[in-house]
């Protein structure tokens, strides 16, 4: 069985593993800095394996050396997404707990494939994918896919049809600034604007691009963790089982809409080998115009980072 | 479609409901006291809708009226131990919340099966079922169910099978009284007993005893949500769709196992009505003392009870 490590027990860490394993995967090492967390955790997941019928083991390990061996590992170390909380204090919070991981697990799993859930999301990938030299291929992070989840919920929610019936897709960056291509929702098949009013797709719009900081104000403190985890479970899936998965993540740019050298979320190709493509669909002018403002701030952003 | 509530959105309860959500058996709604918590947990849940194929409905809220025409209420309302709180203490605190809790499902949702979770467990299932004035069956509490599935999962471990081909049961009280019935667990059909030394079940027993404490050991500052949460789940799932599961569960007891008046952690069946018989199994003398052992430990929490409360009253 495939083996899939995740750093951090927290909320998101943890019910990461929870839906693997509910999904029956791959195996899980989970670690966090807290010693006893990831053992505890672990060991309480797997008290529910006989009546959940898990086929697969979940491991809490205190050594970071239990990893050797994961096709992929999960990110999800530092501070969440509190209430108030900015970009800026984020990134000065988590880079250096971030950083540090990715140093110490380069010898443990040098060909990995990297999934962050940290935020602030697309500047982490950036820096990591610049300090580290990691290729695109082996580094993602989880952005678009959660505005995509919480679009469809709204959608879904909208029209009272099955959330399984949506697609739509979220670009740019993980934060308002987001591009929501919504000429791209649809419902088994049916272009949104044939189902809803122009004025209703806006205002959805509207809601999902406000949603990730509406979510985080009402929780206060601990951000959200169902979503994420549902997030990364499914990236998970598509490693793991080569699925080729068109999915919504951050990755850092190669000329797609001339846009070079900072993470922002576009459709890619999940499979075996990570992300194995980016596809870049047509955007409208604005939306276009949009997703190069969000790459432009996004530099100015890490001009400020401390490396 | 069928309708769960849970009281109480904090980690047990909130667990619970994710287990229900992945089963996609009932429409879920969450109430808690911080009734934007439970709003936002729930919103959180349905945003994870599309990518786990969820077809019911989740929501929070503070407002109890939303419990109505409800099949199921878990309640899991009520603080952990905190340090340098006695049992007194916590007694108190939460027999006052689950008074509350029970007196508005019993206006709000009359024809609900009530799944007992708050510690001490039977006491509170004793508050409950005398605060609701519900039917006796109607009123069960969630602790063989846990206390099962840690000794299941503990003898997989040990012998490198997994879980899922061990049964188990665990009767008596939740906690340090538990009875795990050795000669009524088998492994893929075959006794525990021929697949084990005395010496490696007993060590198994022992883990499962202090099994809580294990984990709130290595977390520090939390307890257990995930197999607890699994294991009300696994309830609801039995009355929801009618299963007639043979399960351990604490049941309000008249007469049966030679008790009167008391919950205690016994084999039931549980159904769409909640506990719909209670079965009987032989037992060997060592387990029925140790079951007697339990009972005493319930009726010693029931007399602390009594010294500050009475049904119906404000205290």
């Amino acid at each position: 069985m495939a083996k899939i490590g995740i750093i951090g027990s927290g909320n998101v860490g943890a019910n990461t593993a929870f839906f693997v394993a509910e999904k029956g995967i791959t195996d899980i090492y989970l670690y966090d800095m807290q010693e006893g967390l990831s053992t505890g955790k672990a060991l309480d997941m797997m008290e529910a394996a006989p009546i959940r019928k898990y086929r697969n083991r979940i491991t809490g390990v205190d050594d970071l050396g239990m990893m050797a061996g994961a096709e992929a590992v999960v990110i999800a170390a530092g501070a969440g997404c509190s209430a108030g909380s900015d970009p800026e204090d984020l990134m000065e919070a988590n880079w250096p707990a971030v950083s540090g991981i990715i140093e110490r697990i380069a010898g443990i799993v040098p060909e990995c494939v990297i999934i962050v859930a940290t935020e602030p999301v697309d500047p982490l990938v950036t820096m990591i994918s610049r300090r580290f030299s990691v290729p695109r291929k082996r580094l993602l992070g989880l952005g678009g896919i959660l505005d995509a989840a919480r679009l469809k919920a709204a959608i879904s929610r909208e029209l009272s049809l099955s959330a399984e019936n949506v697609t739509a897709m979220v670009l740019g960056r993980h934060s308002r600034d987001m591009v929501v291509p919504m000429q791209y929702a649809r419902v088994s098949g049916i272009p949104l604007a044939m189902l809803m009013t122009e004025d209703r797709i806006r205002q959805l719009e509207r809601e999902a691009s406000e949603s990730g900081s509406i979510m985080a104000a009402l929780a206060e403190c601990p951000g959200t963790y169902y979503t994420p985890s549902a997030a990364a479970a499914d990236v998970i899936d598509a490693l793991c089982m080569d699925m080729k998965r068109i999915l919504p993540v951050s990755t850092v740019m190669a000329g797609e809409y001339g846009i070079s050298g900072v993470a922002l979320s576009l459709p890619c190709v999940i499979g075996g080998g990570g992300v194995e493509r980016a596809l870049s669909p047509e955007l409208t002018g604005p939306q276009e115009k949009a997703l190069k403002k969000s790459a432009k701030d996004l530099e100015q952003f890490l001009a400020g980072v401390k490396s | 479609m069928k309708k769960v509530s849970v009281i109480g959105a904090g980690n047990v309860g909130a667990t619970a409901v994710y287990y229900l959500a992945e089963k996609n058996i009932a429409d879920i709604v969450m109430v808690d006291i911080d009734g934007a918590m439970a709003g936002n947990k729930a919103q959180d849940f349905m945003h994870a809708a599309a990518m786990r194929s969820y077809n019911v409905s989740i929501t929070g809220t503070g407002d109890y009226a939303a419990i109505a025409g409800s099949d199921a209420v878990v309640v899991t309302a009520g603080v952990p131990r905190k340090p340098g709180m006695d049992r007194m203490d916590l007694l108190k605190t939460n027999v006052a919340i689950v008074r509350d809790v029970s007196r508005h499902i019993a206006r709000y949702a009359p024809d609900a099966v009530v799944i007992a979770v708050t510690n001490p467990l039977d006491v509170i299932a004793t508050v409950i079922l005398r605060e609701t004035g519900f039917a006796v069956k109607k009123v069960v509490g969630m602790a063989g169910a846990l206390d099962s599935t840690r000794f299941r999962y503990f003898i997989a471990e040990k012998l490198g099978v997994w879980p899922g081909d061990v049964m188990a049961m665990v009767l008596g009280g939740h906690g340090d009284e538990m009875v795990p019935l050795k000669d009524y667990t088998s492994v893929g059909g075959v006794p525990l007993t021929m697949m084990a030394g005395e010496e490696a079940v007993d060590e198994m027993i022992q883990r499962t005893r202090t099994g809580g404490g294990e984990i709130v050991q290595y977390l520090k500052t939390g307890s257990a949500f995930y197999a607890p949460g699994a294991s009300a789940a696994k309830m609801v799932e039995a009355v929801i769709k009618d299963e007639k599961r043979l399960i351990a569960a604490s049941a309000w007891l008249r007469g049966e196992y030679g008790y009167r008046d008391i919950f205690l952690g016994v084999p039931v069946l549980l159904g769409k009505n909640g506990v719909e018989r209670i079965v009987s199994i032989k037992l060997t003398a060592g387990e029925k003392a140790a079951l007697d052992a339990s009972a005493e430990a319930v009726r010693e929490g029931i007399r602390m009870l009594e010294t500050f409360y009475s049904p119906g009253g404000d205290n």
